[in-house]
């Protein structure tokens, strides 16, 4: 413990003694470890912290599963398993948006429309007031409602008295029974408010419609195995029973921590390892700091080793000296990560799940100081080694001549090629992602983007009943945006592209054999749009007709198509006048148009079948499963002005009805390609930090081996080296040094790339391009850094070698 | 050559550093001719300018005052850049610690004056042969100075320094650090290009050394004192 004492004395010492090197060290170790701990911490939020659930290990999603992709469950089969089922308690959520009213403004709102179980299931209990009961579940029995804590302290002031008063959702009155602590939110859908889930006849009955989220908590002492076979036996049964909707269909249970994480596990954890390998480059600069530093130190361990310490003492003390550097890096990184976590999660995508989470807690602490801990060990060890196990002769000898160091050199070229390697690899990266991002925002979205300017909008059931009320309403409204100035074309559709995805519905195309296997079945993406839609977005009609005022809702039912849904179910032939029937009670529809594709679902994806049918001939469970929301687009100057117009328009026509979202759809892209932009940022800005502290390390070992080799270099030009001849020894080392570093990377980056392979469009992750760009790049930055010892070395005075000491 | 004048005159030579407000003189008013195939000895204590003296003649250093003449070359009216190709032409080094670079075997460390002027690989390997052949370090060429004795790295040195064929070898302290067998082996050498033709100047402590050469030069304190 003495001694241990002692090397902490003698390093602060060291450390304070030389204050440039433990200055310069310190900050290369907080940026490494600072970046690390602000992902961390992100991750830490995100994908660690336990759900805010008892047991949330026994806390599940029942999904069924076709073919290889998950889906919803029907309101039947959950009825079914939750009779069924002896392992699981099962509950069912389904979220959909409502006008809100009652309260100040109009307001759009997201329900959860959830059985009496719900909250129980999930193990939450209400801030105040209570949950639902059994007897409030079955439909018409009680028109109550829950509060997320976040509605009721934003819109209500958090007030208690606030139970038992009533709020309306479309047109509806429900009366407040409870509010819910922020964890009910399990599902992460956002839901402010929720209510009995009462289900309908028609849902009961609706053998297709995969419109449920259930919930499932293994009961006491059953295990997940248990529980997963014995849903799954269940749903084989019901095969039997529903076959038309239940055939090839299998039911799952997913953990619910992957359901809540979604998809942000992928980049978060390619962001960690990014900054992993940016840690692991500073390591690497430290090392070469300390190598530098135990060359000049080398005759202090021979003599020391001469009066007897032994290699571990000496491996002890420089090990002592690296981790307290470490900890002093830490505590910047940690300064760092506090402030870099916050704009961290103020860049990540809105949809990021639990970003509440994010922050500096004791877990994250203890990351630090591991990471700490171990950086020190991994940058102090391979000098420490190097110095501690002195050949006290040589050394003592070598000290006098102001010469040698060739191993201290050998292992500092090898640090620094590691570190072009790594670099190369961050490079490389950033450099697909780049690529990618600029393929991206090339591609032709299909429609008008720089003149749409979009508005949603929905209509309560209650004072639009019928499709044709309204119908009406939306005619009336095209109409009067039409009017606005600078407006030169209007629509409505009930899905725009990058808005929202809409539905899909299974078809059967009169003169096709049904397919064999359940995930072949051809589906659609309906879209209900008013005359004028094509022209204002600006899609092009390529063959047959657009809607005409003769299309009502008495006459034929028809439909226009794209061109993958073209393409796809009528290869080689023409789509024209052919007739196909959608899963949606309106009767069979004949093509009487095909329109370029859009791409609707975002610029790098590839556009599926779509479906446009005249809004005067949408059945009524269109309007019902929409909740009667539409898009009006206008094809106009857009701005501010033209937004508060169209705002008025919709009041002139009804005063109660929320506008919930307004864009332009330029800015509607921008917003669908942000997390892609945000990650290739993210993933670049710690490629430029790699690449600095590569091209650092390659001028401190140049610059070392330069100072280390001023003998050698004054013999060569004592015995006839020109300027240029020096330079050329120096730069050449560098060059070959970055060299191997560039072949070890690319071999690296070849691996490491095919992690990005989801990420990446239009460019290959062994795209030749991208990789000799970046090696030119190396090359230049490696060579520059090494200029300024070649310069040096250039200049060494010859007289030197007359020196005899 | 040209044999008429000597082949090194030197007058009036000075060569001073910066030391605080005013300089350190560490060559003072220095005038000396070298005749061609001489041998000349420069002695002196520790400081008194010999090594200095010697990188002025071998044109590895050019902050100086004064003349020198090389042959028919005026040294002092060359600009410093000019003068390298002088050294390259002329001189060959012989340093007390050897000073063969670590990592190139004896075959290389042979090589590398060779190198720096522009002489063609096949040449080159040819003359670095008969250099090995001619030292007796054949069957050395491949190790490296580390496996070498001081004599022997010594030796390397010597022929390194003479491989391109020197009409002036600059020694210093040429057997500082040998034992004296090693020594007197070295300066047999140097009796024996001296012989041959080379100009050479050494610098040394050692009186028995001196004697191999025709004229001693005695330095104190920057002035010639003979």
């Amino acid at each position: 413990m003495d001694s241990l004492l002692q090397d902490l004395r003698y390093a602060i010492r060291q450390l304070i003694r030389n204050r440039s090197f433990t200055i310069v060290a310190a900050l290369t170790l907080t940026l490494g470890i600072g970046a690390n701990t602000a992902i961390f911490s992100v991750i830490r939020g995100v994908l660690l912290r336990p759900l805010p659930f008892p047991e949330p290990d026994n806390l599940m999603l029942a999904v069924g599963v076709i073919g290889s992709q998950r889906a919803g469950v029907t309101a039947p089969d959950f009825v079914d398993w939750r009779a069924q089922s002896r392992t699981l308690d099962l509950a069912a959520l389904d979220a959909y948006n409502a006008n809100l009213t009652g309260i100040d403004e109009p307001e759009r709102v997201t329900v959860g429309r959830v059985t009496a179980n719900y909250f129980t299931t999930l193990g939450v209990q209400p801030v105040i007031g209570r949950v639902f009961t059994a007897d409030e579940e079955p439909e018409g029995a009680a028109n109550v409602v829950v509060l997320s804590e976040a509605f009721w302290r934003n819109r209500l002031g958090g007030e208690s008295a606030v139970l038992g008063r009533t709020v309306t959702l479309d047109d509806v009155p429900y009366t407040i029974v409870g509010v819910m602590g922020s964890a009910a939110d399990g599902l992460n859908n956002g839901e402010n408010l929720w209510v009995p889930l009462a289900l309908r006849r028609d849902e009961l009955r609706a053998t297709g419609a995969r419109f449920l989220d259930v919930v499932a908590r293994l009961r006491p002492g059953i295990t997940h195995t248990r529980a997963s076979a014995e849903l799954q036996s269940i749903a084989a049964r019901l095969i039997e029973v529903r076959p038309q909707s239940n055939k090839d269909v299998k039911a799952e249970l997913v953990p619910m921590s992957e359901i809540v994480v979604g998809d942000s596990r992928r980049p978060l954890m390619l962001l960690f390892g990014a900054v992993g390998l940016v840690l692991l480059i500073a390591c690497a600069n430290v090392a070469n700091l300390l190598l530098v530093r135990a060359s000049a130190r080398g005759r202090e361990s021979a003599i020391r080793t001469a009066l007897g310490a032994g290699a571990s003492r000496l491996v002890r003390q420089l090990l002592t000296e690296s981790v307290l550097l470490a900890l002093i890096g830490a505590i910047g990184g940690l300064l760092l990560a506090a402030w870099g976590t916050g704009l961290l999660v103020q860049a990540l995508p809105a949809g990021t799940p639990r970003l509440d989470q994010v922050r500096l807690d004791g877990i994250v602490l203890a990351f630090t100081l591991f990471v700490a801990t171990l950086t020190g060990i991994v940058f102090g060890l391979a000098p420490a080694l190097r110095t501690a196990r002195p050949d006290p002769v040589r050394e003592l000898a070598e000290a006098a001549r102001g010469s040698g160091g060739v191993h201290k050199r050998r292992l500092g070229a090898a640090l620094v090629v590691a570190e072009i390697a790594v670099a190369l690899v961050l490079l490389v990266s950033a450099g697909l992602l780049l690529r990618s991002f600029a393929a991206v925002t090339r591609v032709d979205p299909g429609f008008d983007a720089e003149r749409v300017t979009a508005l949603r909008i929905a209509l309560p059931s209650r004072r639009y009943a019928t499709p044709a009320q309204s119908v009406l309403f939306y005619q009336s409204l095209v109409a009067r945006a039409r009017e606005l100035s600078g407006v030169r074309t209007s629509a409505v559709a009930s899905s725009v592209p990058f808005g929202s995805v809409g539905y899909s519905l299974a078809i059967v195309i009169e003169g096709q054999p049904a397919p064999a296997r359940r995930e072949d079945t051809p589906t659609i993406f309906p879209r209900a749009i008013s005359a004028g839609y094509f022209g204002t977005m600006g899609i092009r009609l390529l063959a047959g007709r657009e809607f005409e005022p003769g299309d009502r809702a008495s006459s034929v039912r028809v439909g226009i198509i794209n061109q993958t849904a073209a393409r796809r179910y009528f290869p080689g032939e023409d789509a024209l006048g052919r007739r196909f029937t959608p899963d949606d009670n309106g009767g069979p529809i004949q093509i009487v148009g095909v329109v370029a594709d859009v791409r609707a679902f975002g610029l790098a994806s590839d556009p599926r079948p779509e479906l446009f049918y005249p809004i005067e001939q949408a059945p009524a469970t269109h309007w019902e499963w929409t909740g009667r929301a539409m898009t009006l687009v206008v094809n106009a100057k857009g701005g501010l002005p033209l937004q508060a117009g169209l705002r008025d328009a919709v009041r002139s026509l009804d005063r109660s009805l929320p506008i919930y979202s307004i864009w332009s759809a330029t800015d509607l892209i921008a917003r669908s390609v942000a997390p892609r932009r945000l990650f290739m940022l993210l993933i670049a800005g710690f490629a430029t930090v790699a690449l600095l502290l590569a091209a650092i390390g390659v001028y401190g070992v140049m610059a070392f081996s330069v100072s280390q080799r001023t003998r050698e270099l004054s013999i060569r030009v004592a015995l006839g080296a020109v300027r240029q001849d020096v330079m050329r020894l120096v730069v050449g080392r560098a060059i070959a040094l970055t060299g191997l570093g560039l072949a070890l990377g690319a071999a690296g980056a070849f691996a490491a790339t095919r992690l990005l392979t989801q990420s990446l469009y239009g460019v290959r992750p062994t795209d030749p391009l991208t990789y000799v760009a970046i090696a030119v790049l190396m090359c230049a930055v490696t060579l520059l850094a090494s200029y300024v010892p070649a310069r040096r070395a250039a200049r060494v005075d010859p007289m030197v070698a007359l020196k005899n000491e | 050559m040209n044999s008429a004048g000597p082949f090194i005159s030197i007058h009036n030579i000075e060569r001073s550093f910066a030391e605080g407000n005013g300089r350190h003189y560490v060559l003072r008013g220095i005038s000396l001719d070298v005749a061609q195939g001489e041998f000349v000895t420069i002695m002196g204590p520790s400081g008194a300018g010999k090594s200095t003296l010697l990188a002025l003649l071998g044109m590895l250093d050019a902050e100086w005052t004064g003349e020198y003449r090389l042959l028919e070359h005026d040294v002092h009216k060359l600009k410093p850049k000019d003068r390298v190709p002088l050294g390259k032409k002329y001189v060959g080094f012989v340093f007390q610690q050897y000073h063969l670079i670590d990592d190139l075997t004896v075959a290389e460390n042979l090589a590398m004056p060779l190198s720096y002027r522009d002489v063609k690989a096949s040449e080159r390997d040819a003359l670095v042969a008969d250099t090995l052949d001619r030292f007796g370090m054949v069957a050395k060429k491949n190790l490296y100075p580390r496996q070498l004795s001081g004599g022997q790295q010594q030796l390397v040195g010597v022929a390194r320094a003479v491989i391109h064929r020197p009409a002036l070898l600059l020694a210093d302290e040429p057997t500082g650090n040998l034992h004296s067998d090693q020594g007197k082996e070295i300066m047999e050498l140097f009796r024996e290009l001296n012989a041959a033709g080379t100009t050479i100047v050494q610098v040394t402590h050692s009186e028995d050394n001196a004697k191999y050469g025709n004229r001693i030069i005695h330095l104190r304190d920057g002035w010639i004192v003979n």
